[in-house]
């Protein structure tokens, strides 16, 4: 009789994993449509959307940062809601207020008022434009999926994923976001210039025919319980030794950290470094077909994961050090394997 | 559960696989270890036995000993060890690429909590744990030490073949302890021994004697100098000895050795004693009876030592042959014989000698009286004109002329016969040596008729010759001989010259020896 459940099981997770996995690819695809390369960008949102985090993007403008967020609001059949963050925006018109509302009797009362944030997809463009006070209005909601206005909590509908993008040049009337709030996002994702071929086939794409009418692959039932077979996925004790080291050696008084690390590191990684390390790295081997995390996982996610939690003092900040170099060092020289680990 | 159990058991069997692959490679690295160790020890026994010298046997039974423990300790080392199965598919997962499938899979199956996923995991896991090949996995690597085994063994050969004494200071290789006593005797023998046949076989022009004594002195010297194996060495001196044995037979036969014999000759030369005056010695002492071993040894060394400077004729090695027989009067007999042939052979060549000249002096017509009167060495000796005294002998004193060696005797037929009388003056240092008595006699100066008109002089030594004499040799030679004798009583010969006519009058065996005049008075009337 055990033999037969488990076995009946074993069949069962053996089809959702495929299920999942072929829902993943689709979803890919349907983006592809629309957004010409980024294959990595669209893994990244993907893995941050199914592990619960949250995503920066940052990239010069016109590269489709904000046509891929609403594209995957598409595909996705989840509620999308754009912020364009200015310096004047107030936390209220992102997370809402309470108003006085009359009614048909003339009594008057204060009806809290829902913000753009009360979606599940919300893309913060620009989000470095906005004040530290407006952009600390998205801590709690980014955190707790949750708004406390008057004292009421209200709750955000899962799933809920904040989408930031934000440009790396125009830096003159930005407010960079503060280290508690860069922690907040499970990966930072860098848009890159396409390459000729995509530069053409973005151009033959949007000047040729009409814009591609997407489809809905995933809900938000669907996407909620492929989180759950995501968190199942197992990680050994030796890989997960590998990920504690890499999030060590970020930090510069650390038996693990690197040179780079030590020199121009103020502050390593928080804790939330490894959980993004891991839940990225099972989400890899989902997409990669397996059910076991491995190094290369974690490498492969190591970068997003781990450079906007790495803070630069001010030598690095002055060298101009970027903190991908320092991981990218990091990964080089902490080994796989240590013995009687 | 069947597929489950089946999966796992799979995993299992890579894990016990993989276990068994890595247990041989240790065990093989941990043996080829041992083995590099064991050479090592084996070097260090080589140095041991350069210090402290050990038998071959007992150095190859170190060696061996030294290796089998090692080889032991490596086989118990390897037993013992056991390797951790997750480690090894975490190695296979690593060197096959196999993103941690069998490592993760093996966890899962190992750990007592239940995991959602482990079904799948280990399914995943059985898939790929077929594609693992252990060899690949654990391949057989050699340790990196063994490169320097061939080096290892290069420096045990040359630790027991390398004389190290001829490249390093003693003080390096232990040698600053001196060599045995005995050794170190040997060894000054040695050099003595071949400095001596260096000597003798370089006056005789023996040029692979001359090599051969060198590297006996090379060697002994080594053997004062270096510390061996003390029975290496005496093994060396042995087979030396008996080269030097053979080497100094060799010699012996040459004459180079006979060192006795040698200073017989000389002696007997330096004496002035000739072959007949030896022998009579020699009868002297076998007249005194039965000679001891030691006598009859000196007996035929002195009868040898006359044949070495040519006097050994029939009669002497005849002699010879009876004294090691033991017949002494048989010997003694054919010595008094030689003698008595010797001097009758004597007498008849002065006779002869008498006969020829008094012949040529009646062939020139002339008065050999006056000139006998006149030239007579032993009285008138100074009276010759100056270029008359040119070939004089008695000019250089002890200077001897050699014309008795060469049969010189007179030399009468011409002017330039006086050339052999001069050659003596240079040949001062050789003359004793190879020169009889006879040769101490002053020249005297002869002269007669030649062909026509013509004047003839020529110097002779010892007798006058026939043609310069007025009177027969028998009559004036008691008167001569009386007038030496007075004259050695008067003491007109000078002190220096008077051991010169005695000796000349004892070669013509006329004048007695004061030790025997017995003997002279037989001389005489023989």
């Amino acid at each position: 009789m055990s033999s037969a459940t488990d076995e009946a099981r074993s069949a069962e997770l053996r089809q959702k994993a495929e299920g999942i996995r072929e829902d993943l690819h689709r979803l890919i695809r349907e983006i592809e449509k629309v957004i010409v390369g980024h294959r990595e960008v669209i893994e990244g949102i993907l893995i941050s959307l199914l592990c619960g985090g949250h995503v920066l993007l940052e990239g010069v403008p016109g590269l489709g940062k904000t046509l891929l967020v609403k594209s995957l609001g598409r595909v996705l059949n989840l509620q999308f809601s754009r912020i364009q963050f200015t310096p004047d925006l107030m936390p209220a018109d992102i997370i809402g207020t309470n108003v006085v509302i009359e009614d048909e009797s003339g009594r008057k009362h204060f009806e809290f008022q829902r913000g753009p944030i009360f979606a599940q997809i919300i893309l913060a463009d620009e989000i470095n434009r906005a004040t530290p006070k407006t952009q600390s209005a998205l801590l709690e909601a980014m955190q707790e999926q949750s708004v406390t206005v008057a004292g009421i909590a209200h709750h955000l509908d899962a799933p809920f994923i904040v989408l930031a993008t934000q440009n790396p040049i125009e830096m003159e009337g930005t407010y960079p976001l503060p280290e508690a709030q860069l922690d907040r996002f499970f990966l930072k994702l860098n848009v890159t210039y396409p390459s000729i071929q995509q530069l053409e086939e973005i151009v033959d794409r949007t000047t040729q025919r009409d814009p591609t009418e997407l489809q809905n692959i995933l809900d938000g039932e669907r996407v909620a319980e492929m989180k759950e077979f995501v968190r199942a996925i197992p990680v050994a004790a030796h890989v997960k030794n590998y990920a504690a080291r890499l999030v060590l050696a970020t930090h510069p008084d650390s038996p693990y950290a690197t040179d780079l690390s030590k020199r121009y590191v103020l502050y390593g990684s928080s804790p939330r470094g490894a959980q993004s390390l891991v839940l990225g790295g099972k989400l890899k081997a989902l997409l990669d077909g397996r059910y076991n995390v491995s190094f290369e996982d974690l490498r492969t996610i190591a970068i997003p994961s781990l450079r906007h939690r790495v803070i630069l003092n001010f030598e690095g900040a002055a060298a101009g050090i970027e903190q991908a170099s320092i991981i990218a060092e990091i990964l080089e020289k902490t080994p796989e394997v240590v013995r009687g680990a | 559960m069947g597929e489950l159990m089946e999966h796992e058991e799979l995993l299992q069997r890579t894990a016990r696989m993989l276990m068994r692959r890595a247990g041989w490679v240790r065990r093989r690295a941990l043996l080829l270890q041992a083995l590099f160790i064991g050479f090592c020890v084996c070097l260090a026994l080589a140095v041991w036995h350069r210090f402290v010298p050990l038998p071959i046997g007992r150095l190859v039974e170190f060696g061996l000993a030294a290796m089998v423990l090692c080889a032991v300790g490596a086989i118990v080392l390897g037993l013992r060890s056991r390797a951790d199965p997750m480690g090894l598919l975490i190695r296979a997962d690593r060197t096959l690429r196999l993103k941690e499938r069998l490592s993760t899979a093996y966890e899962l199956a190992t750990s007592p909590h239940p995991h959602p996923l482990r079904p799948i995991v280990l399914q995943e896991a059985a898939r790929v744990s077929r594609s693992v090949n252990p060899f690949r996995v654990i391949p057989s690597t050699t340790p990196r030490t063994l490169r320097w085994t061939p080096f290892l063994l290069l420096a045990i050969v040359l630790v027991l073949v390398v004389d190290f004494g001829m490249i390093l200071p003693q003080s390096l290789i232990g040698g600053d302890e001196r060599p045995s006593p005995l050794l170190l005797d040997q060894g000054q023998q040695l050099e003595r021994l071949g400095k001596r046949l260096e000597t003798e076989a370089r006056r005789r022009g023996l040029e692979r004697s001359v090599e051969a004594s060198r590297r006996m002195q090379t060697l002994g010297q080594r053997l004062q100098n270096e510390r061996v194996n003390e029975r290496e060495a005496m093994a060396r001196i042995n087979s030396l000895a008996e080269y030097v044995r053979n080497l100094e037979e060799e010699l012996k036969k040459m004459a180079v050795l006979e060192d006795v014999s040698i200073s017989k000759v000389r002696e007997v030369m330096v004496n002035q004693a000739s072959v007949s005056g030896e022998v009579q010695r020699l009868l002297g002492m076998m007249g005194r009876g039965k000679l001891s071993p030691s006598e009859m040894r000196n007996l035929q060394e002195r009868l040898q030592s006359l044949g070495q400077q040519g006097a050994l004729d029939e009669r002497l090695s005849e002699a010879i042959n009876q004294l090691r027989e033991g017949d002494l009067e048989g010997a003694r007999e054919m010595l008094e014989n030689y003698l008595l042939q010797d001097q009758l052979a004597q007498d008849f060549e002065h006779l002869k000698r008498a006969e020829r000249a008094l012949d040529g002096s009646f062939e020139h017509g002339l008065d050999p009286g006056e000139e006998m009167d006149q030239d007579h060495p032993g009285s008138e000796g100074g009276e010759f004109s100056n270029d008359e005294m040119a070939g004089d002998p008695r000019g250089g004193s002890g200077g001897l002329p050699g014309d008795f060696e060469g049969g010189d005797y007179l030399d009468s037929e011409g002017m330039g016969s006086n050339s052999s009388v001069g050659s003596g003056r240079g040949a001062e240092s050789e003359a004793p040596r190879g020169r009889i008595p006879e040769a101490n006699a002053p020249a005297s100066r002869i002269t007669g008729q030649s062909g026509d008109g013509g004047v003839r002089r020529s110097y002779v030594r010892a007798l006058p010759l026939k043609a310069d004499a007025a009177i027969p040799l028998e009559d004036v030679i008691t008167t001569y001989q009386k007038r030496a004798e007075e004259s050695l009583l008067r003491e007109e010969i000078p002190p220096n010259n008077r051991d010169l006519v005695r000796a000349y009058f004892l070669a013509i065996g006329l004048a007695e020896e004061s030790a025997g005049s017995e003997g002279k008075d037989e001389q005489r009337d023989r």
